[in-house]
């Protein structure tokens, strides 16, 4: 148990008040932590997905006709997002990896790992109590691995395009068919998933 | 360059044919039969009659080709000419008269002024009988088809050479309502008929080609009536050139850049085949056959690709699908359609028979076709269409059923057993805690078998994934080979593509057997689903009986495809076992598919 000065802000966004306050009520009487805000659907949630306000915020999935990963889609600044659903399936926590979210859990799981998600994702930390499928890494070319390690890097089209020889707008088309083909929309996006997912090992 | 082709194919070629179709005709039909119309041949040792030609004078006395001549001025042809000086055989070249020689008991005359010759030859008959004599007028007996004797003046004076005769035979041919009132009656209600969208709205396009092509080859008739080389001339290149615009208006339907090309290259080719042989082949009636055959090739051909509902046919597929009644019932149209021109060529093969029995057959199948659309075809398509609709509206009310009960069960029962569970930790009764999250995971079970969350949340492929997973534990091997992008389908793709591999996989694990594989490719443009199985694979017919029997699976994964525009084949696999193939192509093809919040545009620039 880490014994931080300033205890960690939580927030949870679900649509079954009985879920949403008796999750609420329980982690608020864990030491370290402190609720600080409800939603029972996307537009409440709203207000919470200020970082400076929300450090770690548990959000299901299915939220009515909603989905809750396409809060993860968006490309501003979150808090750590820990995905807390009904559903154990490896496709979700794939997604939610995928994603960039720092933790899945399930409903059904003790409350102590929940808590630990919770501790390790405002730390930076990943925890995912079901384990991601990611034996099926995104197949890309070399020349697309070039160019990904490149945008890791913080570089701009033309010192890419520089650095391997080709045009900027060669490079240009790369990205725009790389993010046509994983669902991206930002160089920020492909940069993160290629971190997590480790392309960028492969020899 | 595009406007500029549409222009010419719609309106100006089809006009301008027509237009001077119609002159001709009635120019031709206003003007008298050049001669009595008669042709004779010798055949087999007999004297007959080779041809007779349209509105002629011979035609009207009742002549007909094939008719034998038995009396010729009181002498009986063949054997007893030879005792009549006055009789000899005229053959055009030195081989034919050699062979005339050789044939017969003939006296051979190698220069015959054309001037009073009783009856002659055209240039494919090798040879016939002729009067040298200088007579006003004899008398032709013949036998017609049932064997009576019939008796025949005919006047030198009709014959070509001596057209300046005064007593020509020059009977005036009754008016009949021949070709060209038919011809003209078709184009004007033909028009009206198509363009008024009765004729059904695929042939909306072929307004003006359309009763064009089917009106010419009744036109030209009368201008080719008489066999005169100027008349066969204009007649046989006019046909062809009036079936070309409703050729290049059904290669607008025909599917495929290369396919198009080739179709129409093969319209092209008949069109030039069909002058070419009636230009070319010597003929007894209007139009050589080929000639006519041909240019129905020109019409027919491309509005056969044109019909051809699916854009893809799997051979050897029991079970295919990808057409609504509707479509099927316009490429229906459009099969008709293509036939029409040809039907009313039948009219340019007739030999001599008198005007109003010529335009029978298109008649008879204008009628024809109008009575099956009418009472058959558009009822049945708008019965199959409510039946379709209804259908598809029951399987969506099933589908948002499971999905009601599945959301219940998931926002109700299952939410409750997980506050449970919780309790049950907090108070420290692990037993009761695990059992109550046994109960959970088989809830969640339920609510995936009636409404995968994945399939909205993710898509296809991650659903597939799962599906295959349960599959692969539950009832043996199963793999799935997945490629393409991550994007997402419109929603009720996804759950009609979800919906045909569970169905392939379940009968797959059921009756089929390892190795069981999915493939599955998604791309922004369109998507396609594999299930193989190499089981004992269908029964043959067992697709049809499934229809009558009520075997609801490969019905139900037929109605699925078809309810999004996919087309699913179910067959063999090659190597044994089955086959269900489900293809769906995104109508908006180019534009990016997908939920994407972002739109591409925003997408392209981020890639900048």
């Amino acid at each position: 148990m880490t014994d931080s000065p300033v205890p960690i802000r939580v927030a949870i966004v679900d649509d079954h008040p009985v879920v949403r306050e008796g999750t609420a009520a329980l982690l608020d009487g864990q030491p370290g932590l402190r609720m600080v805000g409800t939603a029972a659907s996307l537009d409440e949630a709203a207000p919470l997905l200020d970082p400076s306000a929300v450090d770690v915020l548990l959000l299901d999935i299915r939220l009515g006709a909603d989905s809750g990963l396409s809060v993860l889609r968006g490309g501003a600044p979150k808090p750590a997002i820990v995905v807390l659903t009904a559903y154990d399936y490896p496709q979700y926590a794939t997604a939610a990896l995928r994603l960039g979210a720092s933790g899945f859990v399930v409903k059904t799981a003790p409350i102590a790992e929940l808590v630990d998600a919770i501790r390790r994702a405002a730390s930076g930390g990943l925890a995912f109590g079901c384990k991601p499928d990611l034996s099926a890494p995104a197949p890309l070319t070399r020349r697309e691995l070039d160019v990904v390690r490149l945008i890791v890097d913080g570089r701009s089209n033309d010192e890419i395009g520089a650095e391997l020889g080709i045009a900027s707008k060669t490079v240009e088309a790369h990205l725009r068919r790389l993010f046509d083909r994983l669902g991206l929309q930002s160089r920020t996006e492909l940069a993160t998933r290629a971190l997590r997912e480790g392309w960028l090992e492969v020899p | 360059m595009k406007s500029l082709q549409r222009t010419f194919a719609r309106a100006l070629v089809p006009i301008a044919v027509v237009a001077a179709t119609v002159m001709a005709a009635v120019v031709a039909e206003a003007s008298p039969a050049p001669d009595q119309g008669l042709h004779l041949a010798y055949e087999n040792g007999q004297v007959v009659v080779a041809s007779v030609d349209y509105g002629s004078a011979a035609q009207q006395s009742g002549i007909r080709p094939g008719d034998v001549v038995v009396e010729l001025d009181g002498s009986n042809p063949p054997g007893t000419w030879n005792d009549d000086p006055h009789y000899v055989l005229w053959a055009s070249d030195q081989t034919k008269r050699d062979l005339a020689r050789s044939s017969g008991p003939w006296d051979v005359v190698h220069t015959v002024s054309p001037d009073g010759i009783a009856a002659y030859a055209v240039a494919q008959y090798e040879w016939a009988m002729v009067d040298v004599r200088e007579q006003v007028q004899w008398e032709l007996t013949w036998m017609d088809a049932q064997g009576v004797p019939r008796a025949y003046a005919v006047y030198p004076g009709a014959l070509p050479g001596s057209a300046e005769d005064s007593y020509s035979l020059e009977t005036s041919v009754p008016w009949e309502p021949g070709p060209l009132v038919f011809g003209l009656a078709i184009l004007i209600v033909g028009w009206w008929w198509v363009g008024s969208g009765r004729a059904g709205t695929a042939l909306r396009r072929c307004t003006v080609t359309l009763p064009v092509a089917t009106a010419v080859p009744l036109l030209v008739v009368p201008i080719v009536r008489y066999q005169s080389a100027l008349e066969t001339v204009v007649g046989s290149v006019l046909v062809p050139l009036a079936m070309l615009p409703l050729a290049i208006d059904f290669l607008g339907r025909v599917e495929g850049r290369r396919t198009r090309r080739l179709v129409g290259s093969a319209a092209f080719v008949l069109a030039i085949g069909s002058a070419a042989a009636s230009l070319l082949i010597p003929s007894g009636t209007s139009l050589h056959t080929w000639g006519a055959i041909l240019a129905a090739g020109v019409a027919f051909v491309p509005g056969f690709f044109a019909a051809r509902p699916f854009g893809r046919r799997a051979s050897g597929a029991d079970v295919e699908t990808g057409a609504t009644p509707w479509a099927l019932s316009e490429s229906t149209d459009v099969a008709l359609a293509a036939m029409t021109p040809g039907i009313a060529c039948i009219t340019l093969t007739f030999t001599s028979v008198p005007y109003s029995y010529t335009v029978w057959p298109i008649l008879v199948w204008l009628a024809a076709v109008w009575v099956a659309r009418r009472f058959t075809l558009r009822p049945l398509a708008r019965l199959a269409t409510r039946t379709t609709r209804q259908r598809d509206l029951e399987a969506a009310a099933a589908e948002a059923e499971r999905a009601r009960i599945a959301a219940n069960i998931h926002d109700d029962a299952l939410q409750e057993l997980t506050m449970l569970v919780r309790r049950l930790d907090v108070a420290g009764d692990h037993e009761n805690a695990d059992a109550a999250r046994g109960i959970a995971a088989r809830l969640r079970a339920i609510c995936g078998d009636l409404r995968l969350p994945i399939l909205d949340d993710l898509g296809v492929g991650p659903s597939l994934e799962w599906l295959v997973d349960r599959l692969d534990r539950l009832g043996g091997p199963v793999r799935l080979e997945r490629e393409g992008d991550e994007c997402r389908l419109p929603n009720d793709v996804e759950l009609a593509v979800y919906r045909v591999a569970q169905e392939a996989l379940t009968n797959a694990v059921k009756h089929g057997a390892p190795p069981i594989v999915v493939r599955y490719r998604q791309k922004a443009v369109g998507v396609g689903l594999e299930v193989d199985d190499a089981g004992p694979g269908l029964a043959p017919g067992a697709a049809e009986l499934a229809e009558h029997t009520g075997r609801l699976g490969l019905v139900g994964m037929a109605q699925r495809a078809e309810a999004i525009g996919g087309v699913l084949t179910v067959g063999p696999r090659p190597g044994g076992g089955t086959r269900v193939k489900l293809v769906w192509d995104d109508p908006r093809a180019g534009a990016a598919a997908g939920a994407s919040a972002v739109p591409a545009e925003a997408r392209a620039m981020e890639a900048r």
